[in-house]
C-alpha cells in the first residue's frame, strides 16, 4: 500500500489513540516482505497502527527546514503532544500548517513515523495526509471516542489469540493500566475545560518536549 | 381403423394425404402429411411441403387447411431437407390447430416398426409413419408453462419445452442426493407422458418420488419445485433456489453475446442484479413491469448478490405495482479521506452515459463537451473499518453550502477546477458524520447524513474506564 493509497478496499483503519500512549510507541514491523508493505507502529495497548485519527489544540507551529520548508506542529491532547511534520511531499498539510494561527483544534489524519536519534532513542511523529481546523464540539467527540476505543483495546488484552497485545507485552510489558488512567484523566478534563483551556496541557508537556522531539530530517 | 404403413406412403404423390399440422421435435420443425381423404381442399394444397410447415411452425402458426384429427388417424412426418432423423420410439409431439379450436395429442410412432420406418426407400430417415393419440384438453391448460397456448404459439407451447423445464428442476433438486442428469429424467418423463399418456402433472411427481425412494429421503428433504419466495435484499447466500416477486428497475447493455437481459430487480427490500442468458430461451422483461419469476439461482461476487435466470424460470407478469426500496445502510464516522473525483467535475453528455470524464475524455465516448456536476468520494473511518461514501450534487450542496454556480465560479477564478475539492475538504475533512442510503457496490450512497456536533457523551465511556 503505498502513502497515497485511495484504494478503500484494503484502505487502512485510522486508529484512534491518545498522545500519551503513541508517543510511548517505538515499535514498527512490516508483514509482509514486499517493499512496498504497509509499515505499522504497534501501540503498547496492543493494536497495529498504519494511520491515525487525531484531534487536539494546535499550539505552535515552526519552520524547520533547512533548504525547503519542513513545517513542524505541536498538537495537544488532554494525555500529551503530538509532533506533525510536513514538507514539500505533504503540501496541503504543509500549508495548513504555514496559514493556520494557533491555537485552534484540528483533526490530523496522518501515518506513524518513528525516528532514531543519535543517543539511540526512538521518536514517534506523524506525517500528516491531512490537517483541517475543526469545531470544539469535534474534539470533544474525538476524546470520547478515543477514550472508548482505547478501553476496548486494554480490554482485549489479555485475550487469548490477540497477537499485538502479545507483542506489545513482549516490546513494552504488560502494564497497561496506566493507560486506564490516562482515559479517566482526559474524560474528566472534558467536563472541567471550557474551549482552548487546553493550553495547561500544552504547557506541562512543553518540559519535555525537546527530548521528545523527533525531528526526523525531510 | 387399420394401422398406418408407413412403407407405403410416398407424400409427394398421393391424393389421399393431407396435411394439417405443425409438429416439433427437439426443437425442429416438422412437415406432417395426414393419411385421410382430402375434403374441400384445391388439389394443390393437398399437401403441406415439409418446407413450409416447417418455416410455419417455427412462427407458431400451424397450416391451415387442416381439419381436426380423431383416434387412430395416421399419417407421416416428414423431416425437411437437413432436418432431424427420425426414429421409432423417437418423441414427436404434434400440436394440431383446427378452425380455432386445438387439438393435440401424441404422436407415438409405431412401436417395433423399424423395419418398416426404414423400409421406405426413398425418404428415409426423414420420413416415417405416426398414429395420432388425441389427449384430452386439460393436458394443455393444467401444465405449468402458462404462455403456452397452442393456437397462439405452438412454437413455444411444446410439451418438450415443459419436459425439459421439468427434467431440469428434478436433476437441480436431487443433484446433492443421488447421481442423476437432466437427460436421464427427461427420458423417464418423455416415457411416461408420451407412451403412457400420464398427465405431466402427474408425470413430474411419479419421477419425483423414483427419485426419492432412490435416495431414501423424505417429501420433505427437497425443496418442492424449487423455491421459496424472498426480498432481494434476504438473499445473503450464492446457489439458491428461490422466488421473487420484482419490478424491473432497469435495464444495461449485455457485455456479452451470451447474455439475452441484464438489470435491476426491485422490491420492497431493495434492488439486485439479474442475468438471463440467450441460451435459456426465457421471454424478454420490460423495464417498469412487475413479474412473479419463480426458480431464480442466487450468485455472488466480492460480496454483492445478483441472481442468474435460467431455462426453469418461469416468467408471470404482474398488474401489482412495486414499490421499490432502496438496500438503505447506516454508517458513522470519521471524514478521513476525500478522494480524487470529487468536487466540480464533469460527466458525459452521450444519452445514457454519465461517465465522469477524465482530461475532458469519456472512457466510452471519447472526447465530448462535459456537463458540470458536483459530487463527494469520501471515507468514513470508525477506529475499527472504512466505509466509502458517495454524496451526489444535492448531497454535496447541503454538505458544503457550495452550489454548482458558485463551484464553477470558484474554479472560473482560479482557472482550475481542483480549487472547488479543496475548499470541500477544508468544510468537511475530520468532521464526525452519520450518513444513510442506498448501497451500490462498496459505496453508501448519501441520501441522508448528519454532522455530529452536540456535547460528547463522556459519561457513559467514563463509567466502562471505572469499570475495568
Amino acid at each position: 500500500m503505498s502513502e497515497s493509497d485511495s484504494d478503500s478496499v484494503s484502505r487502512e483503519v485510522a486508529q484512534r489513540v491518545f498522545a500519551g500512549e503513541f508517543n510511548d510507541a517505538s515499535y514498527t514491523f512490516k508483514e509482509s516482505d514486499d517493499d512496498r508493505a504497509p509499515v505499522y507502529l504497534l501501540l503498547p495497548t496492543g493494536e497495529r497502527a498504519n494511520r491515525v485519527f487525531i484531534v487536539g489544540t494546535l499550539t505552535e507551529t515552526e519552520d524547520v527546514g533547512e533548504d525547503n520548508e519542513y513545517w513542524r506542529g505541536r498538537i495537544v491532547d488532554p494525555t500529551g503532544t503530538f509532533f506533525v511534520y510536513a514538507g514539500q511531499y505533504q503540501p496541503d498539510a504543509a500549508s495548513a500548517l504555514r496559514e493556520r494561527e494557533p491555537p485552534a483544534y484540528v483533526a490530523v489524519v496522518g501515518k506513524p513515523r518513528t525516528y532514531e536519534t543519535d543517543e539511540g532513542e526512538v521518536n514517534v511523529s506523524v506525517r500528516p495526509e491531512s490537517i483541517t481546523e475543526v469545531a470544539a464540539a469535534t474534539r470533544d467527540q474525538w476524546v470520547v471516542e478515543t477514550a472508548d476505543r482505547t478501553l476496548d483495546r486494554i480490554d482485549a488484552f489479555d485475550d487469548a489469540g490477540n497477537e499485538y497485545a502479545r507483542m506489545a507485552s513482549d516490546e513494552y510489558g504488560d502494564a497497561v493500566s496506566r493507560y486506564t488512567d490516562s482515559v479517566v484523566a482526559g474524560l474528566e478534563s472534558l467536563e472541567t475545560t471550557d474551549e482552548l483551556t487546553d493550553s495547561e496541557a500544552a504547557t506541562s508537556s512543553d518540559t519535555t518536549a525537546d527530548a521528545a522531539d523527533p525531528s526526523p530530517q525531510p | 381403423m387399420p394401422g398406418f404403413d408407413p412403407s407405403g406412403l410416398d407424400i409427394f404423390d398421393t391424393a389421399a394425404t393431407v396435411g394439417v399440422i405443425g409438429v416439433k421435435t427437439d426443437g425442429s420443425a416438422l412437415g406432417v402429411a395426414v393419411d385421410r381423404p382430402l375434403l374441400g381442399v384445391p388439389a394443390t394444397d393437398k399437401l403441406c411441403p415439409p418446407g413450409v410447415v416447417g418455416r410455419q411452425c417455427r412462427l407458431g402458426v400451424a397450416a391451415g387447411f387442416g381439419f381436426p384429427l380423431a383416434e387412430g388417424d395416421s399419417g407421416a412426418f416428414v423431416s425437411p431437407t437437413g432436418g432431424p432423423e427420425l426414429r421409432p420410439q423417437q418423441a414427436l409431439e404434434l400440436l394440431v390447430h383446427t378452425s380455432g379450436l386445438p387439438s393435440a395429442g401424441i404422436a407415438s410412432l409405431p412401436v417395433g416398426s423399424p423395419a418398416a420406418v426404414h423400409g421406405v426407400p426413398t425418404y428415409r430417415p426423414h420420413a416415417c409413419g405416426f398414429t395420432f393419440s388425441p389427449l384430452p384438453i386439460s393436458f394443455i391448460s393444467s401444465g405449468t408453462n402458462r404462455r403456452m397456448s397452442p393456437i397462439e404459439n405452438t412454437a413455444e407451447a411444446t410439451t418438450m419445452t415443459d419436459l425439459r423445464t421439468h427434467a431440469a428442476e428434478i436433476a437441480e433438486q436431487f443433484s446433492d442426493h443421488v447421481e442423476v442428469t437432466e437427460d436421464e429424467v427427461e427420458t423417464k418423463l418423455r416415457s411416461l407422458v408420451e407412451e403412457y399418456q400420464v398427465p405431466i402433472d402427474e408425470a413430474t411427481r411419479s419421477v419425483r418420488n423414483s427419485y426419492l425412494e432412490e435416495a431414501g429421503l423424505e417429501r420433505d428433504a427437497i425443496s418442492q419445485g424449487g423455491s421459496d419466495q424472498v426480498l432481494v435484499n434476504e438473499i445473503d447466500q450464492e446457489e439458491q433456489w428461490v422466488d421473487l416477486r420484482v419490478k424491473l428497475v432497469d435495464l444495461w447493455d449485455p457485455r456479452s453475446d451470451a447474455i439475452a437481459q441484464v438489470g435491476l430487480l426491485g422490491d420492497e427490500s431493495g434492488t439486485i442484479k439479474f442475468v438471463a442468458f440467450e441460451t435459456s430461451d426465457l421471454e424478454s422483461l420490460e423495464e417498469g413491469t412487475s413479474y412473479e419469476l419463480s426458480n431464480v439461482v442466487t450468485d455472488e461476487y466480492e460480496g454483492s448478490y445478483s441472481v442468474k435466470l435460467n431455462r426453469t424460470t418461469t416468467i408471470t407478469e404482474i398488474d401489482d405495482e412495486i414499490e421499490v426500496g432502496d438496500n438503505s445502510d447506516t454508517v458513522e464516522g470519521a471524514l478521513v479521506d476525500v478522494q480524487s473525483g470529487s468536487g466540480l467535475i464533469k460527466r458525459c453528455p452521450e444519452e445514457g452515459c454519465t461517465r465522469v470524464l477524465q482530461n475532458g475524455r469519456c472512457a466510452e465516448h471519447g472526447e465530448v463537451d462535459g456537463e458540470f456536476d458536483l459530487r463527494i468520494k469520501a471515507v468514513l473511518d470508525d477506529g475499527h473499518e472504512v466505509q466509502d461514501v458517495i454524496f451526489n450534487r444535492e448531497a454535496t450542496e447541503a454538505l458544503t453550502g457550495i452550489e454548482l454556480e458558485e463551484a464553477k465560479q470558484l474554479a472560473k477564478d482560479a482557472l482550475d477546477t481542483t480549487v472547488v475539492a479543496d475548499e470541500m475538504r477544508a468544510d468537511i475533512l475530520g468532521r464526525y458524520f452519520t450518513v444513510t442510503g442506498p448501497t451500490l457496490g462498496r459505496y453508501v450512497l448519501a441520501n441522508e447524513f448528519e454532522q455530529h456536533d452536540g456535547p460528547a457523551d463522556a459519561e457513559r465511556v467514563l463509567i466502562k474506564a471505572r469499570s475495568i
